[in-house]
Formats: structure tokens, sequence, C-alpha cells
């Protein structure tokens, strides 16, 4: 029962990429409301049945790789519902949305057989370590979104050759400040996400750091985001340089994120079958 | 109409944005100051002394009357002077009709970067305004070029071809939305105080409401534009003061040389803390440095670039120019039907008007000593039309089928048997040159 509800989400996401991209296309107003209310339905689906699937079989969504892939979808998809409202994002939608898209559908095939949920995952910290890490991570996936626009954005006004779709695109300031304000907002969520993480680990393993490498990488993505922040605050970094930066932290989160998973080294890959 | 030398016809020679790259239009461009002297040099080299000069940031043409061959090469030695290493490629030349039309293409806005701009108009009232001062524009080229403006204001009222315009001012606006997040207290620095940069200013105030900076080199004129744009006038020397304030810069002088260097913007961008700075270089020559495009976050565009902007929606409105161009050919027949005519419409006219003067006079003679009634008044009438009529006929239709190829020995015969004055058109110039003034800075109030 709760699986038929999952099934029914990646169809509702499939819907608004479409949307969203054939909003991009054509620049069609009607549009323009669709695509929002398509996804706000399939945000509704998609939290019913991770609600049902905490209740009724009483597991935390996040004790396998593939659950924390459809759960990472899931806040991805809804962090951008909330960012749109406030942000000129409409267009992001065209990538958010077929990025959810995948990330649920990688996790639905990846997932296979549920066992039992190992002891050293039952913890009050595990639910506040993923939701902060993976809410971190989701915003600054947004800052790099908007600053890989920035970029295109910018090799257009360079390559003095104009493209009728990257005009449609939020001026350079917009998407600059927007990328700043993502790592603003996302930087003190990924910071307390490895805090959370390494109490969970003091209460699991009773250390708090060991070193794993998925431990190193966050740290590395923490100094780099840190870095993009300083940089942009002290140095008065802005623009071009700053993007490219944005854009290569993203590269090194998916890195540790995805990465390490599949090379299948470190304690979080021992306890994530 | 021919080459044998009997009757001057219109040569043109020139290069435009489409033939020539813009380091090149920059060395050959002709500033106000220096064409008076290259209309008169010409002018004595020619036997119509006919000659106008079109000089604007996207074309340098000469347009002359000539009879003979060596009359061509006089006109093409002005742009072989000035760049003798010169491919021909980048210049194009029309005779007769072909010339007729290229002019009157070029004034409608048909050959324009930006098809359908109002501007060019006013650019080729300016020229003859010029070549009249310099005295080298006679009956043909004014006849001409007053042609010419008509078929533009024609093209304009009944072709869609300015209503979807872009003009260079529309472009450089949607690039700057492209840019900033609306133009709300923003510094738009003009440097040069023209036509061109009062129409990217009347863009750019559509996007909010930027303050704005106007430097010149004649600081009565930055006022006169300050004034009515409620900006500051500046002296250039403030030039690079002002570049560390300002958002957007668009430079459009006639200066030789940079005024704005890649030096001077560096050091702008440094106080400026690399806010994103948008330099549009409407000047050709160029009053930007090339180089300062690869500045952190400039983005500099010259004419050249903006028309790259243009191409995207040119093969739109090259659509329209259908239309446009049916009218140009139908107006290029017109105008060479008219030239033929031209010569023996008055004659015939003369002649007739001289006739019916003559029966009128005699009529009131005979009238006024006869005390003739009514009746008999209107039969002497009919009858003294009818003997005019019939004795003309003749002559008119003779005259008529002459019109068509005209040969000036037998109208001059014409005239002397019928004492018929000398009254060939001469153009009134002296009457024609203040309104064309008025004309063009009515364009530039718009």
């Amino acid at each position: 029962m709760t699986a038929t509800v999952l099934w029914i989400t990646p169809i509702g996401y499939a819907l608004a990429a479409i949307v969203f991209l054939a909003q991009l296309w054509t620049q069609n107003r009607r549009l323009v409301r669709v695509g929002p209310a398509v996804l706000h339905v399939t945000l509704l689906v998609h939290a019913t049945s991770l609600g049902l699937r905490y209740i009724v079989d009483a597991r935390t969504p996040v004790s396998s790789f593939a659950e924390s892939l459809i759960l990472f979808s899931f806040l991805l998809a809804l962090v951008y519902a909330i960012a749109r409202l406030r942000y000129p994002l409409n267009l992001a939608g065209a990538f958010v949305t077929p990025l959810s898209l995948v990330l649920l559908l990688a996790g639905l095939f990846a997932e296979g057989d549920v066992g039992a949920v190992p002891a050293t995952l039952r913890s009050v910290w595990l639910p506040i370590h993923v939701s902060m890490a993976f809410l971190g991570d989701i915003v600054l996936v947004l800052a790099s979104v908007t600053a890989a626009l920035y970029l295109i954005q910018h090799l257009d006004l360079k390559a003095k050759r104009p493209n009728a779709l990257v005009r449609r695109l939020p001026p350079l300031e917009t998407l600059d400040q927007l990328s700043f304000r993502f790592i603003v907002f996302g930087f003190p969520l990924l910071t307390l996400g490895i805090i959370t993480g390494s109490l969970w680990a003091r209460h699991s393993w009773g250390r708090y750091w060991s070193w794993d490498p998925r431990e190193t990488w966050s740290l590395i993505t923490w100094f780099l985001y840190g870095a993009i922040l300083h940089a942009r605050l002290i140095a008065g970094w802005r623009g071009r340089r700053a993007a490219i930066l944005t854009v290569l932290a993203f590269v090194i989160l998916l890195g540790s994120f995805i990465g390490l998973k599949l090379a299948g080294v470190g304690q979080h890959v021992g306890e994530f079958r | 109409m021919s080459d044998t030398g009997a009757s001057p016809s219109l040569f043109v020679v020139g290069l435009n944005h489409r033939t020539t790259p813009i380091e090149l239009r920059e060395r050959l461009a002709i500033s106000s100051d220096e064409a008076p002297g290259i209309l008169t040099a010409l002018s004595a080299r020619l036997n119509s002394h006919e000659v106008l000069l079109v000089a604007t940031c996207n074309r340098v043409e000469i347009y002359g009357f000539v009879s003979r061959a060596e009359e061509e090469a006089f006109v093409r030695a002005v742009f072989a002077d000035r760049a003798p290493s010169l491919p021909d490629k980048h210049l194009y030349e029309h005779k007769d009709r072909e010339a007729v039309r290229h002019l009157f293409r070029v004034t409608s806005s048909l050959d324009s970067m930006v098809v359908g701009e109002a501007q060019i108009t006013g650019q080729i009232k300016h020229a003859y305004g010029i070549a009249n001062a310099a005295g080298t524009i006679g009956s043909s080229l004014h006849r001409l070029v007053h042609r010419a403006l008509r078929v533009a204001k024609r093209v304009r009222t009944e072709t869609a071809i300015g209503v979807g315009s872009v003009s260079v001012g529309s472009i450089a606006a949607d690039l700057a939305s492209q840019i900033f997040e609306g133009l709300h207290n923003r510094l738009v620095v003009l440097i040069g105080a023209g036509e061109m940069a009062e129409q990217v200013i009347d863009h750019l105030r559509a996007l909010g409401t930027p303050r704005i900076a106007i430097a010149n080199r004649s600081f009565e004129r930055a006022q006169a534009l300050a004034s009515r744009y409620a900006a500051a006038a500046h002296n250039l020397g403030d030039v690079d003061r002002l570049l560390t304030e300002a958002d957007i810069v668009v430079t459009s002088t006639s200066a030789q040389g940079f005024i704005v260097t890649r030096e001077s913007v560096r050091m702008a961008q440094r106080k400026r803390r690399f806010r994103p700075l948008f330099l549009v270089d409407i000047a050709v020559p160029r009053n930007i440095e090339p180089s300062t495009e690869e500045l952190e976050n400039v983005y500099l565009y010259d004419i050249d670039d903006l028309q790259n902007v243009t191409a995207v929606n040119r093969a739109e409105r090259e659509r329209s120019l259908g239309p446009a161009d049916r009218i140009v050919d139908a107006e290029v027949e017109r105008y060479f039907e008219w030239h033929r005519t031209l010569d023996g419409l008055p004659l015939l006219v003369e002649l007739r008007a001289k006739a019916a003067r003559i029966a009128e006079e005699e009529f009131k003679k005979s009238a006024t000593r006869r005390k003739w009634d009514d009746d008999t008044r209107e039969s002497v009438e009919v009858m003294l039309n009818a003997v005019v009529n019939r004795f003309l006929h003749s002559p008119s239709v003779f005259l008529k089928e002459e019109l068509a190829d005209p040969n000036p020995f037998v109208l001059e015969v014409i005239r002397d048997l019928f004492a018929l004055q000398q009254t060939a058109e001469k153009p009134d110039l002296e009457k024609d040159a203040p309104q064309s003034e008025a004309a063009s800075s009515s364009v530039r109030k718009v």
C-alpha cells in the first residue's frame, strides 16, 4: 500500500518537469501557474507516502542509501517550492524537477527489499542529522544551480550572440545575489548537519569524529562553501569568479554524497547497505 | 541615363556595416569637419559638380552625378586616398537606376543595421545640409534627396517597418535588463551628447529612473541635454571619476582615440568592487578600448556587437522588407518617369498657358467693345477654346511622345519658336535647407 503511493510520485515530478520545460521553451504565460500547482500536489503525495512509511512501517525513511535518495528528492523539491515563493526562480523549476525525478527513480529502483533496521541507525540524532545535512546540501545545490544559470547568462552576454532562451533568465545581478543568499542560508545548515552527525557518531560508535571518507569530504565541502562566503564577504568577490567556485563546490558536494557511496568505503557505507 | 555623356547619372561608392568590420570603418570614418573639404575637392573634378557624402557610424557613401567613366574613378579615389590598401570586397558601387534605388533604400532605413530605425533619415538630411553648405548640391541632387526623403516617409507610413523596429537604444536597454535588476537609482553616464545618446537614454529610462550624468567635449551641449533629463553635466575630464560610480556607460563622441581606456576601467572596477559594468560604445571610431571587455564583470558592446544582437530578429523583420521594397521599386520607377517628363512637361504647360492667355486677352478686348449678350459670350468662349485646343493638339501629342526620350535641341527650338522664356526649374535651396534643419531637430526631440 505505502509502496503504491510512493510509485505515484515520479509521475507527478515528470508532469511538473514537462510543464516547467514547456514554459521555459514556449514562454507561455498560462503555464506559469500550472507548473507550481502540479509540483505542490506531487509534494503532498510524496509527503504522504513518506509519512505512511514512517507510521505504518515504523521506519525512519533514511535507513538505506535508496531511502535517503527518495528523501533527498523530496526535500530538494520542497525547498525549491518554498524558495520560489520569494525569489524569481520560476525557470529554475525546469532544472530542479527533473533532478528530483531522477533522484527519486534512482532511489525507488535501488531500494529492493526493505530489511531490518540496524541498531546503529536507531538514534534520535539520526533524523536530525540527516534532515539538517540534506537541507543544507539542497540549499547549497540551489546556490549552485543559480550560479550555473549566472554563468549561462554571463557567457551569453560575452558571446554577443543572444539566445532567446537565455534572455528569459533573471538578470545577472539577481542570480548573483540569489546564489549568495542560498549559501548564506545553506552554510549554517551544513554546519549543523556536520555537528549533529558527530553527535550521532558519538552516540552510535562512541567517537565524535573518525575521519572516514564521508566525514572528510563533508569537511572539504564545508571549507569550500566557507571559502566562497569568505571570498564574497571579505574579499568582495562577485559575479563570474564566485559563480565558478560555487559550481565547483557543487561537483565536490555531489562527489561526497554519491561518489563515495559507489566507491563503497567508509563507515557510512558499511551501515547503509 | 546613358553612358554617352549626354546627361549625368547617379553613381555611388560606399561601404557599410555589412561589408566592412568596425576596425576598418573607424579608420575610414569621415567627421563633419572633414566632409566639406572632401566634397568641394571632388565636386571640382566632376562636370556636374554635384556630390553628396553620407557618413554615419554604419556607412560611408559618396554619391555623385557623373557623365563619364573617368569621373567614376574620381569618386572611387576618395576611398583609395583614405585607405590605399583597402580590399575591394569592402566597397560596393551602384550606377544610375541601382544607385537611385540604393539611396532610396538607405534613406528609408531598409539598408540599416537596425532595419526600420528612424535615425538614418535625419542623417541623410544632415548630409544634405553639409553638402548644401559646401555648395555641391545642384538641381539633380536636390530633387533626388528630397524624393528619397519622401519615399522614406511613405515607407514609414505605409508599412510596418518602423513599428516592430529594434533601435540601438532598445537593444542596449534589453541587454541592460539582462544584467541589472531594474535601473532605479543606477548611474548612467553618457559620453557625447548626440542624438544616438538621447535615443539610448530614452529607452533606458523605460526600465526605471536612473541617475544620469552627461559628459561632453562642449560643456554647453552637455548642459543643454542635461537640462532635459534633470541630469548632471560634466566635462570630458570628469570621465575617470564618473566611471567609479557608473553602472552603464554610453559613448557616442566623434573623438579620435579612446576616451575610456582599459586602464581607467580597471582602476574604476577596483573601486566599484567589481560590480557589473555595462559599456555601450556606439561611436565610430570607437571611444572605448576594445580590450576593456576582458576585465572582470565588464560587458562591452560596440556598434557591431549590437548588430549581432539584432541578427536574431532580423530575419523576421526582413520579411516585412517585401512591401517596403515594392514601394521603393515603384518610387524608383516614378522618379525616372518624372525625371523624363521634367524637361518637357513645363514646356507643354507653358505653351498651353500662353495660348489660353492670348485667347482670354483677345476675348476680353472684343467683349467690352461689342457689348455681347450672354448667349454670344458663351458661343465665342466655346469657339475660342476649340480653336486653342485644336491648334495645340498636334504639338501636345508630339511633345508627349518626345518627352519619353527628350531631345534638348528640339525642346530648345520649340521654346524659341513660341518665344517661351527659359524657365528650367531652379531649385530654391535657400528655402529648403532651413526646413530640413528644423525637421532633423524635431527628430531629435522624439
